[in-house]
């Protein structure tokens, strides 16, 4: 199962029974707002009011760090979307570079339950896009997908995806959150029982 | 106990007193091996857990510790001094409020919120963490009913180490805008070396502890402080057998002549511990050399085709765990000659 929100620095592949997604700009899941009465319009009229406001035609947003954000839906127009069949996906984390690849911790996303692997990647294999070549270090995290592809000519062939995924940042309301959490912890250090 | 990745040492103090060091997982069940351990010996054994000890955060040394804790209402919670400092709080606030972060936050996250839980709701219950440093008892029984007394120091971290490692966590503390990263800081310094009595028998754990060469850190620091006169009869070799946990002096000072030595292998990575050249120098020190396994082996069997395309791929897998090896050692007041048993793919290295 993919994590919804993280997002991807490439997007050449989807499960087949996924819907095609438009690509546009990132944007901001707009908060539940607190909306004042505004006065605009030909003599002041109030046109929003707590009685009348619908987020859907005026959405508001608190500081924009603590809202959450998601890509929003990407079109591609790659027929090949519709056609991969997923075997098997790993979610892997680079441990090593080595001169011609990288060795990852893989855990099991179909099978939660089995022992971490751990896997030697060589490059050539992979032949990954140059832009994705400067996420090929120790920390940074993929999927890796093995299945089979139908062609729009209906020719199956086997397949064998590595995608990067970009690393969201540190939100200013996660930071803050943590150090509420800290405190809290930091109670059991400094008080006697 | 250890699988290929990660270990734990449970401790029998005499008397139904158990000590815990540190926790890995069973992955067949799922559960801590500490915790199928002790639930195997009858329901008394868990409600005995004096004290649960985390030698350092590393991911492979405390999988399952949360759970662990959970488990042992009646143990003392202790771990290094540098992990009780503020800007390790911040850190480990910060443990599933990011995606890529070190599972041993997220385990340090449920072990302190287990503990304040705990003194929500028993307010006279003595749940702070133990903060160990260098020569801080940390254990001691001697009840009229016990066989005889049981002890534990810590040996570490010492003063200068602690320092650096809050200096670290704080250089490590991430801003507004950095991207999500694994928090790189190195953990085996503040490691917690024990040192175990039990009556005229002695046990050296020597966790993830290094040799650095630098007076005042690692195991110079644990020389120069030691303050007994006696030898252990059994050794937790640090650091999964590999060279920079290697001190000829703790094999000089600290151990008895051809000790009960044990070490749990780390398969992960290009060098895999212990490597064949330090575990030859390991078979010269003592012929009572214990591994706990060979390291992972197999993955878990998946669909044909799948096998066919990740090898077609060019991709080379391993499991980097297996059941965990035990390697059990028993010795009474009586009879202090130690007995050592193997299970579940533990050896003797020969």
């Amino acid at each position: 199962m993919l994590h919804s929100k993280l997002p991807f620095t490439s997007f050449s592949k989807l499960e087949s029974n996924q819907q095609p997604l438009s690509l546009d700009e990132p944007t901001v899941v707009p908060q539940p707002a607190k909306v004042q009465q505004v006065s605009i319009g030909p003599g002041n009229e109030p046109h929003l009011s707590l009685e009348n406001f619908s987020k859907d035609q005026v959405p508001e947003f608190k500081d924009p760090s603590d809202s959450l954000v998601r890509p929003k839906p990407r079109r591609i127009t790659d027929e090949r979307i519709y056609a991969l069949r997923p075997r098997q996906r790993w979610q892997g984390t680079i441990t090593q570079t080595t001169k011609d690849g990288f060795v990852a911790v893989l855990s099991d996303l179909n099978h939660p339950e089995h022992a971490e692997e751990e896997a030697t990647f060589t490059l050539d294999e992979l032949a990954l896009p140059d832009e994705e070549l400067p996420q090929v270090k120790p920390g940074s995290s993929f999927y890796w997908v093995v299945g089979t592809e139908k062609s729009p000519a209906g020719m199956v062939k086997n397949v064998s995806i590595v995608q990067f995924r970009r690393s969201p940042t540190w939100s200013r309301s996660a930071l803050s959150r943590a150090r509420a959490t800290a405190e809290q912890f930091g109670s059991l250090f400094t008080t006697t029982d | 106990m250890g699988p290929g990745r990660g270990e734990c040492v449970v401790l029998h103090l005499g008397n139904n007193d158990w000590c815990v060091v540190d926790s890995c997982v069973d992955r067949s069940s799922g559960l801590p091996a500490s915790v199928e351990y002790l639930q195997s010996l009858g329901d008394q054994a868990l409600s005995g857990v004096r004290l649960v000890v985390a030698t350092h955060w590393h991911d492979d040394h405390i999988r399952g510790l949360a759970t662990l804790v959970e488990r042992v209402p009646n143990a003392r919670f202790c771990c290094s001094s540098a992990l009780g400092h503020g800007y390790f709080m911040q850190l480990v606030g910060l443990a599933e409020e990011g995606v890529f972060l070190n599972s041993g936050l997220s385990e340090f996250k449920r072990i302190y919120s287990t503990l304040l839980n705990r003194r929500r709701n028993t307010p006279q219950r003595l749940v702070s963490p133990m903060l160990a440093n260098e020569n801080k008892r940390l254990l001691y029984l001697d009840r009229h009913d016990r066989p005889c007394v049981a002890a534990i120091t810590a040996l570490s971290p010492s003063d200068g180490r602690v320092k650096m490692a809050i200096s670290a966590f704080a250089n490590a503390i991430p801003k507004e805008g950095d991207p999500q990263r694994s928090i790189s800081v190195n953990q085996n310094d503040t490691s917690v070396a024990l040192w175990v009595q039990f009556g005229n028998q002695h046990v050296l754990l020597g966790a993830d502890l290094e040799h650095t060469g630098i007076q005042g850190e690692g195991w110079m620091a644990v020389l120069e402080s030691f303050q007994g006169s006696s030898r252990a009869q059994l050794y937790k070799i640090p650091h999964h057998g590999s060279a920079n946990g290697h001190h000829q002096e703790i094999w000089d000072r600290l151990l008895q002549p051809n000790p009960v030595a044990a070490l749990t292998p780390y398969s992960s990575g290009l060098t895999p511990l212990p490597q064949p050249s330090e575990l030859a120098k390991l078979r010269q020190l003592t012929n009572e050399l214990y591994c706990t396994s060979t390291g992972g082996g197999k993955v878990a069997p998946k669909d044909p085709l799948v096998e066919k395309l990740a090898r077609n791929a060019g991709v080379r897998r391993r499991a980097l765990e297996g059941k965990p090896g035990h390697i059990r050692v028993r010795w009474s007041v009586a009879d202090p000659t130690p007995k050592v048993e193997v299970f579940n793919g533990a050896f003797k290295v020969n």
